[in-house]
């Protein structure tokens, strides 16, 4: 009996010292959420993480150039006037970009004192380090970039109508701010600008059924001036035999790549967009 | 014997290593989400058809006038205009200059060639090209009688829809449907039929007593319908090839609504005795009568699923005006209607996914669908007065048939037939020589065979 009456006095003690020390506590933890805005900036993290990419870019790089498909390029040559000029500068501009991609290793540094002008960046540095020797924490910072991207949206589509230009005037001229960007991620807004640029020329299959199994995966493999290396390849190639909807949907994605090109992106970042995945999902507009 | 077995030994860890490198570069891989793109109707070029000697020359002109019609009906294909073409027929003979059509926009080139055969038939060759990929995505060849043309017209336009919307198309198809003429207090309404596109147009009935909701069978060449021809409204049958007609079953009193089984063994149909409305089948082989349903209210308007385990129908048992779902031997009968106004002629969907019907609230009419479980209710169309939907075979438009009056009390005005896609756009009227009500669109091959 009086140990009952010992462990609830011990244990009513314990719930009001509880009470006591913690709410302070709680009030002391209000700080720590306003710090969290520190997502947002994220953004910028994640544009150095994915710098840290190119590392193992190199193998990949090693295997586009076997693409022989150049034959394709020669009737489009014929038929478009801009294309001429494609053989040329890719030949030229592939081997450039093998030489740079190293110096961005050692150009890293560089980039750091760079970042700092930018608020965010002096907690970063850090974090693409071990992002860099750890590649599984990659993938998740890679859905996380997205959606940073998409919280960036607004800010960044100002820059937007920059980025398609300074590509067309050598990547010199750009402006001091997207100077340390050369050959890293390619930014939110560019990506943007490519998409808005392919969702314009592709005629959603009309009428299709199941929309959600129409979502139509293809590949596209561009030169340095934006233009079509081959013709681009659907991923999923063994379904457009059997399923009619499928190649429908399937041939309206490829026709707006087919229609689309050239495509606009900063020349710097090459090494990123030369190949691209595109993912072309109905779903949102056929409900 | 061993050798493979060393191979393996000494070639396995390199094909290991071989695929982590090649999957390593692939997760670098820039992705991008295309989820928005263009509604607009595809831009199409249709060009008149290469004739390869005199006698096919009208119809090459002629049938590629009735595709560019028929695609640009669907609202699904933009024909482009024929004056902006840079290459001409003949210059296409053997494959198209495709930047010639990139230039004008084109997406897809529908090209063909008409040749007079020796023994008197027509040869129509027709191909199909994706312009951006320089491929042939289509080609087909019909022989037949010259005054088939439009039949093959039809079957091309098929052919194209199918091949760049991955659905069936539904050009070559018939309407049957009722033609009015006369002062509303003296209307004369006859059975007529046309093909899909309002073209042969003729009367099936003369007019002298009044025809009410045709339907056509699955299989056969007949059409069930209502008619007063015998007093008191009965639901007939009528051959399209013999002309004859014949009153169905040996009802004591008034049978009306009635539709064929997906089958069409069967037409289910409601029959009215003592104000009491319920739904019956009919077999068309035995001629024997089924009851479906036995309630104190008015049951009617039914309608087969497309495989045949199901019907929808409408009925006032609950107070109002509602659809009901059932299984084909009548049980399990439910409602699957609960917004606010009235619900009529459920038509079950030829792709099973929906049900289109007539609603009526707050003094307006509406076609709409939802599906079969009363989810996803969606109004297409509204206007004074809307009624009686039918769906194509593909189960992508529905057509139906409009009043507009001219006079505040809802009288005088035209009927007319309209068509309307699923998504609720391209909503166009169906030229009919009179006015018109009740369509009913054919199954798909329900025209007679062609000679090939």
């Amino acid at each position: 009996m009086r140990n009952g009456v010992l462990i609830s006095a011990v244990i009513h003690m314990a719930a009001l010292w509880i009470g006591f020390v913690g709410l302070p506590d709680w009030a002391h933890s209000e700080p720590e959420l306003v710090e969290q805005p520190v997502i947002v900036e994220l953004v910028t993290v994640s544009e150095e993480t994915r710098a840290a990419r190119p590392k193992p870019e190199p193998v990949k790089e090693d295997r586009p150039p076997p693409n022989p498909p150049r034959k394709l390029e020669a009737p489009r040559s014929t038929e478009a006037p801009p294309a001429p000029a494609e053989p040329e500068p890719e030949d030229t501009v592939v081997v450039p970009e093998t030489k740079p991609e190293p110096p961005k290793k050692t150009a890293k540094p560089k980039r750091k004192p760079a970042s700092p002008s930018r608020k965010v960046a002096k907690a970063k540095p850090a974090p693409p380090k071990a992002a860099a020797t750890a590649p599984e924490p990659k993938k998740y910072k890679f859905d996380a970039d997205r959606i940073a991207a998409l919280v960036d949206k607004t800010p960044r589509k100002r820059s937007a109508p920059d980025a398609p230009e300074t590509p067309r005037t050598p990547p010199k001229v750009t402006s001091p701010t997207a100077q340390p960007l050369e050959g890293q991620q390619v930014t939110s807004s560019e990506v943007d600008a490519l998409r808005a640029q392919i969702e314009r020329c592709w005629h959603i299959p009309a009428g299709a059924r199941d929309a959600e199994n129409l979502v139509v995966e293809i590949r596209v493999f561009l030169n340095p001036d934006g233009s079509l290396r081959r013709e681009p390849q659907i991923v999923d190639d063994g379904r457009m035999a059997a399923d009619p909807f499928f190649r429908t949907a399937a041939e309206s994605a490829a026709r707006a790549v087919l229609k689309c090109e050239p495509f606009k992106m900063p020349i710097a970042k090459y090494p990123r967009w030369r190949e691209i995945e595109l993912r072309f999902d109905p779903r949102e507009m056929l409900g | 014997m061993r050798a493979p077995a060393i191979l393996k030994r000494v070639i396995g860890p390199f094909v290991a290593s071989a695929v982590v490198l090649a999957a390593a570069p692939a997760s670098a891989v820039l992705k991008i989400d295309i989820t928005q793109g263009v509604v607009d109707p595809l831009p199409i070029a249709v060009s008149v058809f290469h004739a390869t000697d005199e006698g096919g020359r009208k119809a090459a002109r002629d049938i590629a006038d009735v595709v560019t019609g028929n695609l640009e009906r669907s609202g699904l294909f933009r024909p482009l205009d024929r004056r902006a073409f840079i290459q001409t027929p003949e210059a296409m003979k053997v494959q198209p200059r495709f930047a010639d059509w990139r230039v004008i926009d084109a997406q897809a080139l529908a090209t063909g060639a008409t040749t007079m055969l020796e023994d008197g038939r027509l040869r129509v060759e027709f191909r199909l090209w994706d312009v951006f990929a320089g491929q042939q995505m289509a080609g087909l060849a019909y022989f037949t009688a010259p005054s088939n043309w439009r039949r093959i017209a039809h079957l091309i336009s098929d052919a194209i829809y199918q091949r760049l919307t991955g659905e069936a198309g539904y050009f070559d198809t018939r309407i049957v449907y009722v033609a009015e003429t006369g002062p509303q207090t003296a209307r004369i309404k006859r059975l007529a039929i046309m093909d899909q596109d309002g073209a042969h147009n003729r009367y099936l009935t003369d007019g002298q007593y009044l025809v009410l909701t045709p339907r056509f069978s699955p299989t056969s060449q007949e059409i069930t319908y209502l008619s007063y021809r015998q007093g008191t409204p009965r639901v007939f049958i009528y051959n399209i090839d013999t002309g004859q007609q014949e009153v169905l079953g040996d009802f004591p009193g008034m049978t009306f609504a009635p539709r064929f089984s997906p089958d069409g063994n069967k037409v289910i149909m409601s029959f009215i005795k003592d104000d009491n409305s319920d739904i019956y089948t009919m077999d068309l082989r035995t001629r024997q009568i089924a009851r479906l349903t036995r309630s104190s209210a008015i049951d009617t308007s039914p309608s087969y699923s497309p495989d045949g385990s199901r019907i929808t129908f409408n009925s006032d048992r609950g107070g109002t005006q509602q659809l009901y779902v059932m299984n084909v031997d009548g049980s399990n009968a439910h409602r699957i209607s609960f917004a606010r106004g009235r619900y009529a002629t459920p038509v079950w969907s030829p792709r099973g996914d929906l049900i289109a019907f007539t609603k009526f609230v707050q003094g307006r009419f509406f076609i709409g669908v939802m599906r079969p479980d009363g989810s996803g209710e969606r109004l297409l169309t509204e206007s004074f007065l809307d009624e009686g939907p039918t769906w194509a075979p593909n189960g992508r438009v529905l057509m139906f048939f409009r009043q507009r009056p001219t006079r505040r009390d809802g009288s005088g005005g035209e009927t007319r037939l309209y068509s309307v896609d699923l998504t609720g756009h391209n909503e166009r009227r169906v030229v009919t020589p009179t006015q018109a009500s009740d369509p009913a669109w054919s199954p798909p091959g329900s025209a007679p065979p062609l000679l090939r």
